[in-house]
């Protein structure tokens, strides 16, 4: 069933997600245009351009909501753009998003040498390099990995995921053969948290309704780590998260906008068993 | 010098010591609370008696003696996660017909919190969506200024709860309204600003030019006090 049809069902308005949307999509541009005319040392330039990215990010996750996967990808793809230019590796999770691998790949790559990047970020550049076949710099992946250990209990994103999560599931990935088992075990974190966030903001059904809180039903730090996952999976024809999610155990409707949001990103018309 | 109990009270600077304690520092806050389907007579009223507390407009007057009681842990959990919810304390009316609180947003104001969850979202966003239920109407955005001394005070109606300060950990929660601070019963008059009137098809039209949107009117109000009037910052005098 497309996520679409399924937000009535999680109590979820489509007319309320497409207004939102537009806005978003406005603002997104609207801000994007003001930075322009600011100078990129000023702090004025970092809040435009981050309200800009937000709000792309936004945009995109309400796409994936209403089943609009082109919306989605360019919205993503804006987002991703956006959070480059601020020199911020969370771009890649815009990108996980919107592109393929190899874009993907080459993205990472453009983030040159590791100057200047606030060290949290590093785990999105990990987790990306931990996705590729072939062609990993060794030099570079151990001076992330280096950089990065003395904070790996920082939270970071939405949900305060902590570094280290983003370190275990890279270094999963970096081995030759994944089996359902350890992937499970590497994306549990992310999928227990997203759960349980889901389950406490539905509660509260006044804001869920009103998707009035900062963490996403479709939420974009989880759906970029899943897709960054579903992707190399499907590359490594070593199978699919979407069975191992069944077996997961989740928050019934968590299980399910996930397994939809991926089948739709990957054009799969499998059916939730 | 007899007190009121015909105690002598001695002013030493022991004295002082045990009844002066170290003030916290208090942060004056701007916020902005997001109003639909106020005319100009009701802004009016709003700036001759301040934004009353639910709870408050629906009695008409305030039981004073009852406000203790409703300041609670208890109460701004429920104004915060049960906001429509039956209130069993209440006959079962909804918890948001007699909250004592008023939400206001504030926005993302640290760049810590913006470098950890990458987001950024404007507070007078926040508000308008509100203002404009949801993107379907006109709306009004007040400006108001709320006292904050960085701890929970919920006792103390003149002091504001601060939301991501709840959260000691991380400092931002993925559950509640992204820079909600929450006033007490009634944000007083001298403490309001301005409300600003936006047309949302002003605010339409302007960011489909790729423009931010900006308020149609402003109504000034004639009865706030300028912090800079009443703070204890000292500004040089030439």
């Amino acid at each position: 069933m497309p996520l679409h049809d399924l937000l009535k069902e999680l109590n979820l308005d489509p007319e309320l997600i497409a207004r939102d949307r537009d806005m978003s999509v406005g603002l997104a541009w609207a801000y994007q245009r003001s930075a322009l005319e600011i100078r990129s040392d000023e702090d004025r330039w970092f809040a435009h351009m981050m309200a800009s990215a937000t709000e792309y990010r936004r945009a995109g996750a309400h796409s994936i909501l209403l089943s609009d996967r082109e919306g989605a990808a360019k919205m993503f793809d804006q987002a991703g753009g956006v959070y480059t230019q601020m020199r911020r590796p969370y771009a890649l999770m815009m990108f996980w998003c919107s592109r393929e691998t190899n874009d993907v790949s080459a993205r990472a790559r453009d983030f040159g040498s590791l100057e200047g990047i606030d060290r949290n970020q590093l785990s999105y550049l990990l987790l990306s390099s931990g996705a590729e076949d072939e062609g990993r710099e060794t030099e570079k992946w151990e001076a992330i990995t280096m950089r990065m250990s003395g904070s790996q209990n920082a939270p970071i994103g939405v949900l305060g995921m902590p570094v280290g999560v983003y370190a275990d599931l890279a270094h999963t990935l970096a081995r030759r053969e994944l089996s359902p088992s350890t992937v499970l075990e590497a994306l549990l974190p992310f999928l227990l948290t997203y759960s349980t966030a889901l389950r406490r903001c539905m509660e509260d059904e006044y804001h869920w309704r009103l998707l009035a809180f900062p963490f996403h039903p479709a939420e974009p730090d989880v759906l970029g780590v899943l897709y960054c996952v579903e992707a190399t999976l499907r590359r490594r024809q070593q199978g699919s998260l979407l069975r191992i999610l069944e077996s997961a155990s989740l928050f019934p409707p968590a299980t399910n906008l996930l397994y939809n949001a991926i089948s739709e990103r990957f054009h799969n018309p499998e059916k939730l068993m | 010098m007899p007190d009121s109990f015909g105690e002598d009270i001695t002013f030493t600077t022991d004295h002082f010591s045990t009844i002066c304690y170290d003030a916290p520092t208090v942060i004056i806050q701007q916020v902005i609370k997001g109003l639909s389907d106020l005319t100009d007579v009701e802004i009016d009223e709003i700036f001759k008696g301040g934004i009353a507390c639910n709870w408050w407009r629906r009695l008409r007057s305030l039981p004073q003696k009852q406000v203790p009681d409703r300041l609670t842990d208890r109460n701004l959990e429920w104004h915060r996660n049960s906001f429509k919810k039956p209130d069993p304390l209440q006959g079962n009316a909804p918890f948001c017909d007699n909250t004592p609180f008023i939400s206001t947003s504030a926005g993302t104001v640290e760049r810590d919190v913006m470098n950890r969850t990458n987001t950024l979202t404007a507070a007078w966003k926040t508000a308008l969506y509100f203002a404009t239920d949801r993107w379907t109407k006109d709306g009004w955005l007040v400006y108001c200024h709320l006292f904050l001394i960085g701890k929970r005070a919920i006792l103390l109606e003149a002091f504001s709860e601060e939301l991501r300060e709840l959260n000691i950990y991380t400092g931002f929660s993925p559950f509640y309204v992204e820079g909600e601070i929450t006033a007490k019963i009634v944000i007083p008059t001298a403490q309001i600003e301005r409300a600003d009137s936006w047309s949302l098809s002003d605010a339409q039209t302007a960011i489909a030019s790729g423009n931010l949107p900006a308020a149609s009117r402003v109504k000034k109000n004639p009865n706030f006090v300028k912090p800079d009037d009443y703070n204890n910052l000292r500004s040089l005098l030439v």
